[in-house]
C-alpha cells in the first residue's frame, strides 16, 4: 500500500493583509492602549508580551485590516488581563523602551478630565472597557463587540447604560 | 456626536506614542519580535504507509502528526486491458486549524465517493509517463479527491490531503 499527502490550497483571500507592516503601525496604538490602564514602566511590558503572542500567532491574524486591528486589540486586553492577575514577565524586548519611558516622564496631562476620569472608574469594569474602548480607543460598538467577545446588542445596551450613568454622575 | 461624547473622548490620557523617541523604541521592539517566516508546503510526497507515524513537509512548514484516514473507498477499475480490478482507499484530509479539521473530515466522510477509481485511472491513464505508472495512479487519485473538495471547506490556514491504495494495476 502507499500514501500520497498532499498540500491543499487555503480558501481565496482578496488581499493579504501585510502583517509585518500592520503590527508595526498597530504597535503605537497598543502601547498607548496599555498606557492608558496601567504605569508606564508596565505598559512596555505589555507591550513585549503582546508582540511576542502575536509574533507565535502570525497564522491567526485575519486578512482584512479592521478584523485584523480587532484580534490584536484582543490579545492586547488578554495581556492585560493576565497582568491584572499576575505579576507579568519581564522581557529584553521591553527593557529599552521600559528604560526610556522612565527616563523621559511625560508631564502632567492636563488635570481638567479628572473628573471625567473618575467617573469613568466608577463604572462596573466591563462598562469602563466599553467606553474606553469607543471614546479612547475609537472602536466602533461591534468592533468593541468582537474585542471582547460578546454579543453587540449587549455591548451597545451597557454602553448606552453606561453613558446614562456617567450623564448623571458628571451634571 | 453630544456634549457627552466629546467630553469622554477629550478624557483620553495623553498617548504614550506621541514621543518620537517612543516610536522609535516601538519600532525596534516590532522588528525583534519578528518570528522567522513559515514557509508553505508546495510539493507532493509520496511515502510507504507501513510504519508511519509521523510525516513533516517543508521542514516544518506543515506537519502531520498522524497520518489517519477519514473513509474507506471500495473502488472498482475497468483497466485498458479490459481486466477488472477491485480494491479500495483510504482517504483522509486535515489542518492545522482545529475546526477547519473537522470541516475537512467531516466532509470526506460525507461524500458520494462512487466512481472515484475509474476516475483516478483514467486519469493517471492520460497523463502516465513511461516508466512511473504508479506514481501517475496514485497523483490521478489524490488530483481527483483534491478536485473534489469544495472552497468552502478549506480555511485560511495548512491542510493537507492524504489517499492510500491498495490496487494492483499491473
Amino acid at each position: 500500500m502507499t500514501t500520497l499527502v498532499t498540500s491543499l490550497p487555503s480558501r481565496a483571500e482578496p488581499a493579504r493583509l501585510d502583517v509585518r507592516a500592520f503590527v508595526e503601525r498597530e504597535a503605537p496604538s497598543i502601547l498607548d492602549y496599555f498606557g492608558r490602564r496601567v504605569p508606564a514602566s508596565d505598559a512596555a511590558d505589555l507591550l513585549g508580551e503582546t508582540l511576542m503572542v502575536v509574533a507565535r500567532k502570525t497564522g491567526s491574524i485575519p486578512s482584512d485590516e479592521l478584523h485584523a486591528r480587532m484580534w490584536l486589540f484582543g490579545v492586547a486586553r488578554k495581556v492585560l488581563s493576565t497582568h491584572r492577575r499576575s505579576s507579568i514577565r519581564r522581557t529584553a524586548l521591553a527593557d529599552k523602551l521600559r528604560l526610556e519611558l522612565a527616563a523621559h516622564p511625560q508631564a502632567p496631562d492636563a488635570t481638567a478630565h479628572d473628573e471625567v476620569r473618575e467617573a469613568i472608574a466608577t463604572l462596573p469594569a466591563l462598562d469602563r472597557e466599553i467606553i474606553e474602548l469607543v471614546y479612547w480607543e475609537g472602536f466602533s460598538l461591534e468592533e468593541v463587540a468582537g474585542i471582547v467577545s460578546m454579543r453587540a446588542a449587549t455591548v451597545r445596551s451597557r454602553h448606552a447604560r453606561a453613558k446614562a450613568k456617567l450623564r448623571t454622575v458628571l451634571a | 456626536m453630544t456634549g457627552l461624547d466629546d467630553l469622554l473622548s477629550a478624557s483620553a490620557p495623553r498617548p504614550l506614542s506621541d514621543d518620537p523617541t517612543v516610536r522609535a523604541h516601538v519600532s525596534g521592539m516590532v522588528a525583534e519580535s519578528r518570528a522567522p517566516r513559515r514557509r508553505r508546503a508546495t510539493f507532493l510526497l509520496v511515502i510507504p504507509a507501513v510504519g508511519l507515524g509521523a510525516l513533516a513537509l517543508t521542514g516544518g512548514a506543515l506537519a502531520v502528526n498522524t497520518i489517519t484516514s477519514d473513509v474507506t473507498v471500495p473502488l472498482t477499475i475497468t483497466l485498458t486491458t479490459g481486466e477488472t480490478v477491485h480494491c479500495s482507499a483510504d482517504l483522509g484530509a486535515g489542518a492545522e486549524n482545529v475546526f477547519d479539521d473537522m470541516a475537512l473530515s467531516t466532509f470526506m466522510r460525507d461524500h458520494d465517493w462512487s466512481g472515484l477509481g475509474q476516475r483516478a485511472y483514467a486519469r493517471a491513464v492520460a497523463a502516465a509517463e513511461p516508466g512511473t505508472p504508479e506514481f501517475s495512479w496514485i497523483e490521478g487519485l489524490s488530483q481527483e479527491v483534491n478536485g473534489a473538495i469544495p472552497p468552502s471547506a478549506l480555511g485560511m490556514g495548512s491542510a493537507w490531503s492524504t489517499v492510500s491504495e491498495d490496487c494492483e494495476l499491473q
